[in-house]
């Protein structure tokens, strides 16, 4: 199935949650709403003609102009070995789902692809959304008890971190261009 | 630091004890295992059959810092990972060197402007004896590394220095 | 010294004769003291020179436990694997046993027909026991590293849906 009829059956299937479909974009998407997300994944996953049961990666995007966080889930299907019919062209399929940057809540699909559990700690640890229902939502790649989240565009390096000088540029405490 | 240190003039006996224990040193400096990221695979080719750092004595890696003498600290070090580097640097028995291999740990390397995570140098950890440049360095530029490394151990001496006595002396006072 | 007391003491025992005779007894005690203090004092000799000559520095963390850098947990003197212990155990048994089939097969030749004979059934019945202990470790399953729990047949698993 092509990008475009898998986003008519999702817009029909379920009327309100698809915002947007995005067809021109170097990877086509479709923004989600995310309280439906999760609803929309399972059926993504488990519906016969698309099958998408393979989460290949979890991104995250800050939108710094429109004040918000997203999501990209990077979905495809991965035929099984006694599958009726082989695909002619395995599906892909591309998800964004956009949150606000204050209090960004996404619904965490851990429970639907097993992938999600340390991909959406990623997202969390570097980009700071939070999933909810998330079964260990704790920072991956940081520390612990690092401070701030690192990959938003606003983000500060640490003046020292237990006693570790953070820069020894003066003053220098973020990328500059 | 041993009981002989400082304690006799130089004589020939000294000397020729200094002699024989860096010779010994320096010919067997064991490192311990501490491949951090790429650079560990320079550090691999120089203990492999081409580069050979088993005929310096070196090429005895040791899994365990207790029965090592010298770390090569070989890749780009974390804040993560300082805690580990201190805990192990202070787990080595003394006589203890560090050299610190590669860019990333001379001073940041290639992440010394956007790393947000990576220390500017392991000398902030750790002090360090010798500093190879490179990214990664050649396995004959570490070779050359450890060379001024047996140089240097080859020029300490357990003699006692009047100088370094009368500075410590003024220190106390 | 040393070395001519050593020479004095070796040298009577080569003067005494072929194994089995020595020299007389104070020489031959001489000789053996000298070579154990001489044993002695190479070993010690290296360990208090070494004493005088290494550096130390005391610090804390040079006592801790090693665990890859980490803070460790716990102590490092832990309950170990028990089947470790069953193997060592039988390999002692049956490393012994062949400790006692070494003298037996060197000297098995000599002797006439009924001692082989005589010998060779004393020696069955020795290995006979020890078979019956063979036996008995391969049936219940103790030269298994992985043992089964029972010795019913197990059927394959229903294989198990993959769920939210």
């Amino acid at each position: 199935m092509t990008f475009e009829q898998i986003a008519s059956l999702l817009r029909e299937r379920f009327a309100g949650a698809v915002e947007e479909v995005v067809p021109q974009a170097t990877r086509p998407y479709v923004t989600v709403a995310a309280e439906r997300w999760p609803e929309v994944a399972r059926f993504l996953r488990d519906e016969p003609r698309l099958k998408l049961n393979f989460l290949r990666c979890v991104s995250s995007l800050d939108l710094l102009a429109e004040d918000s966080l997203a999501a990209v889930y990077d979905l495809a299907t991965v035929p099984d070995a006694e599958a009726e019919e082989v695909l002619s062209c395995p599906h892909t399929f591309a998800v964004r789902v956009v949150t606000d940057r204050a209090a960004a809540h996404i619904p965490s699909v851990a429970g639907v692809w097993p992938a999600a559990d340390w991909h959406e700690r990623e997202a969390f640890d570097l980009m700071g959304i939070v999933f909810d229902g998330h079964p260990d939502l704790r920072r991956i790649l940081c520390p612990e008890d690092w401070v701030g989240h690192p990959l938003r565009k606003d983000y500060e390096f640490p003046v020292e971190y237990h006693g570790i000088p953070g820069t020894t540029e003066h003053e220098l405490n973020s990328p500059r261009h | 630091m041993s009981w002989i240190e400082n304690r006799f003039e130089e004589g020939v006996i000294v000397t020729s004890l200094d002699w024989a224990i860096n010779w010994g040193r320096s010919n067997s400096l064991w490192p311990v295992t501490f491949g951090l990221a790429c650079c560990a695979i320079e550090m691999m080719a120089l203990g492999a059959s081409r580069f050979d750092l088993d005929r310096f004595g070196a090429g005895a890696f040791r899994p365990t810092p207790r029965q090592a003498d010298l770390m090569i600290v070989a890749g780009t070090v974390t804040y993560k990972m300082a805690s580990r580097v201190r805990r192990l640097f202070n787990q080595m028995g003394e006589p203890k060197f560090v050299i610190a291999m590669g860019a990333c740990t001379v001073g940041g390397g290639p992440y010394f402007k956007h790393g947000y995570h990576v220390v500017k140098g392991v000398d902030l950890v750790v002090p360090v004896d010798v500093y190879v440049p490179g990214c990664p360095p050649r396995p004959e530029a570490l070779l050359e590394g450890i060379m001024r490394l047996q140089d240097r151990i080859r020029h300490t001496s357990r003699a006692r220095d009047p100088r370094a006595a009368a500075a410590r002396a003024a220190q106390l006072a | 010294m040393v070395a001519s007391g050593l020479n004095a003491g070796f040298g009577a025992l080569a003067v005494g004769g072929p194994v089995g005779e020595g020299g007389s007894g104070p020489v031959l005690v001489i000789g053996i003291v000298l070579f154990a203090l001489v044993g002695a004092g190479i070993c010690l000799g290296g360990l208090v020179l070494g004493w005088f000559l290494r550096p130390r520095v005391r610090h804390p963390e040079k006592q801790s436990i090693y665990e890859c850098g980490e803070p460790a947990i716990g102590r490092g003197w832990v309950q170990f694997d028990l089947r470790f212990y069953v193997v060592a155990l039988v390999f002692i048994i049956f490393d012994v046993e062949i400790a006692f089939f070494w003298p037996w097969a060197v000297v098995f030749g000599q002797g006439g027909q009924q001692v082989k004979t005589a010998a060779l059934y004393d020696m069955l019945f020795f290995f006979g026991v020890i078979v019956v202990g063979f036996l008995y470790l391969w049936r219940y399953g103790y030269l298994d590293w992985v043992r089964a729990t029972s010795s019913t047949p197990r059927e394959p698993e229903p294989r198990a849906e993959v769920s939210p």
